[in-house]
Order: structure tokens, then C-alpha cells, then sequence
């Protein structure tokens, strides 16, 4: 049980991890917070993240976000600790994940997608793919180009002969 | 196939990240956004191309060489009629959008079945009211769909088909995959249990909503988790559907961890219920949601032989969500008698 010594410890003995953004910012988490990210789990389980753990291709703000979303998530081992302040209720949960997903916009969406891409936290994947998915949702491929800044390569002709060669998912 | 792929994978690193300096930057003051969709991983777009209606998932196929084929990959497929029906009160279906509604599927399913990127979920949702498709029709598409060897299949009718009886043992022998399956409306041949139970050994979760079958027997080997929704109109006259358990023969249910029933009728339920208590070793949670169990029909939490044989240690918690507490006063006078037996349970009752 002996921590090491560059890591600090709750009052309710769950061991701390510090999580370092791109541009340095340090995050200092649960490791039952932390372990949501399939990445950090597995490093702890290794046994390497004594020294913190480097994200250096995650921005504060964006990593400020996840550290929210997992802290938010962070269900029954975090609240081992401390049982009266256990984990927030589904109810809570709901709203908080709705009013995060309905603030993201292009280009903090995208960016969140890649850091629970790269950390692998797959319940904020998809809750940030499927808000993709629904601004997609209902659109006509012209709508979606204008919607998410999509450039249209293909020349006149091409795009012709796509839309022939799939006209049966076409309108006439 | 290689060739087209590193066309696109160039195509993306040339034109996406560093073309706002083009000519677009100049018309307008702010910098024009990067388009940072086109611009994740292809495992990311199918994950987002996942939650796409069918027909909108093939439509991605022109908005930039970047989307060009993407679809042909994407590990779940979803053909829903409702992409092909004006929307109006009744979803009449137009003669047209009949013809497109097949011409699409049969497309889509030859495409995706020729791709050799693996099918994970295959969804398929009728809402033809008037019954003009053919039963071949959608035994074909089930067909296709499961010749690509799903993990995942949901059937889904919007209205009773009484018409279409879903044989599985005559739409080949892909099923084996399967480990998810869901069905709605469905009206299941007699033999549907027997064959999932020798067929799909590897299915773990069984959704029957509104479907009707004739249970003989439920016995399967790897099955966790089992959904039955029964019927959603009470008026016996007009019952559209019915699950029948008087028969049943039961087996242990040695996986199963949670458990709903819905709307099941109580005469119905009797038996069910007792078998269920005594043979689900490892149930875990139990809900039951709008069931009526009349007076008397739980007659058997009176035999204290019965209570003994009850065998649900693991069972945590019991939900009874309930719309008058006459139907369900048996059910609780019934659990307070075998408590004995479910050391873990807590009850919660749900007025709705």
C-alpha cells in the first residue's frame, strides 16, 4: 500500500493521479476519476503514473471538460471514500450530460471527440458522436457540407455520376 | 480497393487542414472553419455514420472524395421505411415510395453485403400500414442482412403484420452470430424458441415487444438477459397479442441477471412468476411494469413447499411500477411471504 511518494493521497486513501495537458496544466484527479480513461487504467495497472501522466495532444480547456465529465461519472469506487457524498444520481447525470453535449459546438466538439478518442472513454465518445450524428441527422448532403464547413472536391461531373450510381438513395 | 483508399487518405491531409489559406480566406474577414469532421479517423466516422438512418448514411457518399465509400464500412446498417414515407397522419404509403423503399434496400444490402468490412448491427423497420409489401419482400431483406453474419439484429414493425409470420428456420443458417436480438411486432412461428435455442447458442439478449409466440419452452444456454413486453392493449377482445406461459416447461435460468416483464396478463403469469423465483439462481433485478395480477392468481405463495424451493439469492432489487395497486397487492403480499428466500431484495413501488 505504500504510495509513492510524489503522489498525494485522499482523506479516504484513494490514491491521486496528476494528469498534464498540452500546454502543461495539471489536473489532479481520483484514481477511480482517472480510470474511466481505458488509457490511464491501464497505465495505472502498469504501474506509470508516478510521474503524472503527459497528454500531449490534449488541450487544458479540452481536458478541463473530460476531468468534469469523469468526475461527474465517476459512480460508486469514487464515492468508497466517502459515502454520504456518494456518486451523483442517474437523474443528474442526464442533465449533465445533455447540457454538455447541447453547449458543444465545431470546433470544441471535434476536439472532445479526439481526446475520449485518445484517452478512450467510450460512454463520452459516443454521447459526442451521436451529437454529430443528430446535427447530421435530417440534413441533405448540401446542408451537411455548409453545417460542418465540408469542402466539395469533386467536379459537377463526378458528383453526377455518384449520385447516379446510388440513385436509389437519392431524391429524383 | 488500396489504391482508392490512399487516393482518399492523401485527398484528406492535402485539402482540409491548410485550405482555408486559399482563396476562401480572402473573401471573407474571419478565416473560414476547418472542416475537422472530414478530418477524424475513419473509425470515428463510421462510429457517427453508425447512428445514421440508412438511406442518409449513403447520401454522405457525395459531400467530398473524403466520403466517397465511407459508408460501405460502416458496421451498422439501418434500413428504415420511414426514410421513404411522407410524413402524413396516416403513413399511407405512396406507390412510389414503395418502389423506393425496395429499390433502396435490395441496393443497399448487395453493396454492403459485398463489403468485406464486418456487419455489426443490422437494423430493419417496417412501418407499411397498409400491408403492401410482400412477405417475400421482407424475408429476403432478413436474408441478406443476416448473410453478413450481424452480432446484433432488431426486426421492427410498426403495426401488427398478422400476415407475416417470421420463420428464422427458413432464412438460412447466419444467425449463429448472434448475440442481440430484438424484435417488435413480430408474429413468431411455433418453433422460434427451439430453433434460437439450437441456432443462435451464442445469443445473450432477447427482446420480444408486442411479439406473439406460443412458449413451449425457454430454455437456452447462454441467454442473460430476456425482455417481454406484452401486449399494449389491456381489452382482451381486442388483444392483438399474447404470450402464453401456461404450458411453458422451464428450465433453469442460470445466466439470467435482470429480468422485465411488461403488460403481462396475470393468468398468464402464475406459473411464470413461480418458475421464474425458483429457478434464476443469479437474477439480479426484477421489474415489472404494469402487470395485473388478480386475487388469488399467486395462490402458490401459500404452499410452503412452493416457498422453499424459492431460489433467487442474488436478487437485489425489485421495481413494480403499477397503475392501481389492486393488480399488484398480490405480487407484494407474495414477495413479503418468500423474503426469507431473497435476503438481498429491496422492493420499490412505482405509481404511475
Amino acid at each position: 500500500m505504500a504510495a509513492a511518494a510524489a503522489e498525494a493521497t485522499t482523506d479516504g486513501g484513494g490514491k491521486m493521479i496528476i494528469l498534464i495537458s498540452a500546454d502543461g496544466k495539471r489536473f489532479e484527479v481520483t484514481e477511480a476519476v482517472a480510470s474511466q480513461s481505458q488509457l490511464i487504467s491501464n497505465m495505472i495497472e502498469d504501474d506509470c503514473t508516478e510521474n503524472g501522466v503527459r497528454l500531449p495532444n490534449v488541450d487544458g480547456d479540452i481536458l478541463t471538460m473530460v476531468v468534469d465529465y469523469c468526475n461527474m461519472h465517476a459512480g460508486d469506487a469514487a464515492a468508497a471514500g466517502d459515502t454520504m457524498k456518494a456518486s451523483s444520481t442517474e437523474e443528474e447525470l442526464k442533465k449533465f450530460d445533455a447540457e454538455l453535449v447541447q453547449a458543444l459546438e465545431n470546433p470544441v466538439l471535434f476536439k472532445l471527440i479526439l481526446a475520449a478518442n485518445f484517452l478512450n472513454i467510450k460512454s463520452l465518445l459516443d454521447m459526442t458522436c451521436q451529437r454529430v450524428a443528430d446535427m447530421m441527422s435530417g440534413k441533405t448532403p448540401e446542408q451537411m457540407r455548409e453545417t460542418f464547413s465540408i469542402e466539395n472536391d469533386f467536379t459537377p461531373e463526378e458528383e453526377a455520376a455518384i449520385r447516379q450510381e446510388n440513385a436509389w438513395a437519392f431524391d429524383d | 480497393m488500396a489504391s482508392s483508399f490512399r487516393k482518399r487518405k492523401t485527398g484528406w491531409l492535402i485539402l482540409h487542414p491548410w485550405r482555408p489559406r486559399g482563396r476562401g480566406a480572402v473573401q471573407t474577414p474571419s478565416p473560414p472553419a476547418t472542416d475537422r469532421l472530414s478530418a477524424l479517423p475513419d473509425a470515428l466516422l463510421h462510429t457517427i455514420l453508425s447512428s445514421l438512418k440508412g438511406r442518409q448514411m449513403v447520401q454522405t457518399s457525395v459531400l467530398s472524395k473524403r466520403w466517397r465509400h465511407l459508408w460501405r464500412s460502416v458496421p451498422c446498417l439501418d434500413i428504415d421505411q420511414r426514410e421513404f414515407a411522407a410524413a402524413s397522419e396516416n403513413w399511407a404509403i405512396s406507390r412510389s415510395d414503395l418502389e423506393k423503399f425496395e429499390d433502396f434496400a435490395d441496393n443497399v444490402l448487395a453493396y454492403r453485403c459485398g463489403s468485406p468490412a464486418k456487419l455489426d448491427t443490422f437494423r430493419l423497420r417496417i412501418c407499411d400500414r397498409y400491408h403492401s409489401l410482400r412477405s417475400s419482400d421482407t424475408d429476403r431483406w432478413i436474408r441478406r442482412g443476416l448473410k453478413c453474419s450481424p452480432r446484433e439484429f432488431h426486426l421492427h414493425f410498426d403495426y401488427r403484420y398478422d400476415s407475416y409470420l417470421l420463420e428464422m428456420h427458413k432464412l438460412g443458417s447466419n444467425y449463429g452470430c448472434l448475440t442481440k436480438l430484438h424484435l417488435t411486432n413480430v408474429s413468431l412461428h411455433e418453433c422460434f424458441m427451439e430453433h434460437i435455442t439450437t441456432v443462435c447458442t451464442l445469443l445473450e439478449v432477447l427482446e420480444l415487444n408486442r411479439c406473439s409466440l406460443y412458449l413451449q419452452e425457454i430454455t437456452h444456454p447462454k441467454l442473460k438477459n430476456l425482455v417481454l413486453h406484452g401486449p399494449a392493449v389491456y381489452d382482451e377482445d381486442e388483444l392483438p397479442v399474447r404470450l402464453e406461459f401456461n404450458q411453458v416447461e422451464f428450465h433453469a435460468f442460470k445466466n439470467l441477471r435482470t429480468l422485465l416483464l411488461d403488460r403481462c396478463r396475470p393468468s398468464y403469469n402464475n406459473e411464470l412468476l413461480r418458475h421464474l423465483l425458483q429457478n434464476s439462481p443469479n437474477l439480479e433485478k426484477l421489474t415489472v411494469h404494469c402487470c395485473k395480477f388478480s386475487k388469488g392468481s399467486l395462490e402458490w405463495r401459500k404452499s410452503s413447499q412452493h416457498k422453499n424451493q424459492v431460489n433467487c439469492r442474488k436478487l437485489k432489487s425489485t421495481e413494480i411500477i403499477y397503475k392501481d395497486i389492486d393488480d399488484v397487492r398480490e405480487l407484494v403480499d407474495l414477495l413479503l411471504d418468500v423474503s426469507g428466500h431473497l435476503p438481498k431484495n429491496t422492493i420499490a413501488l412505482t405509481k404511475i
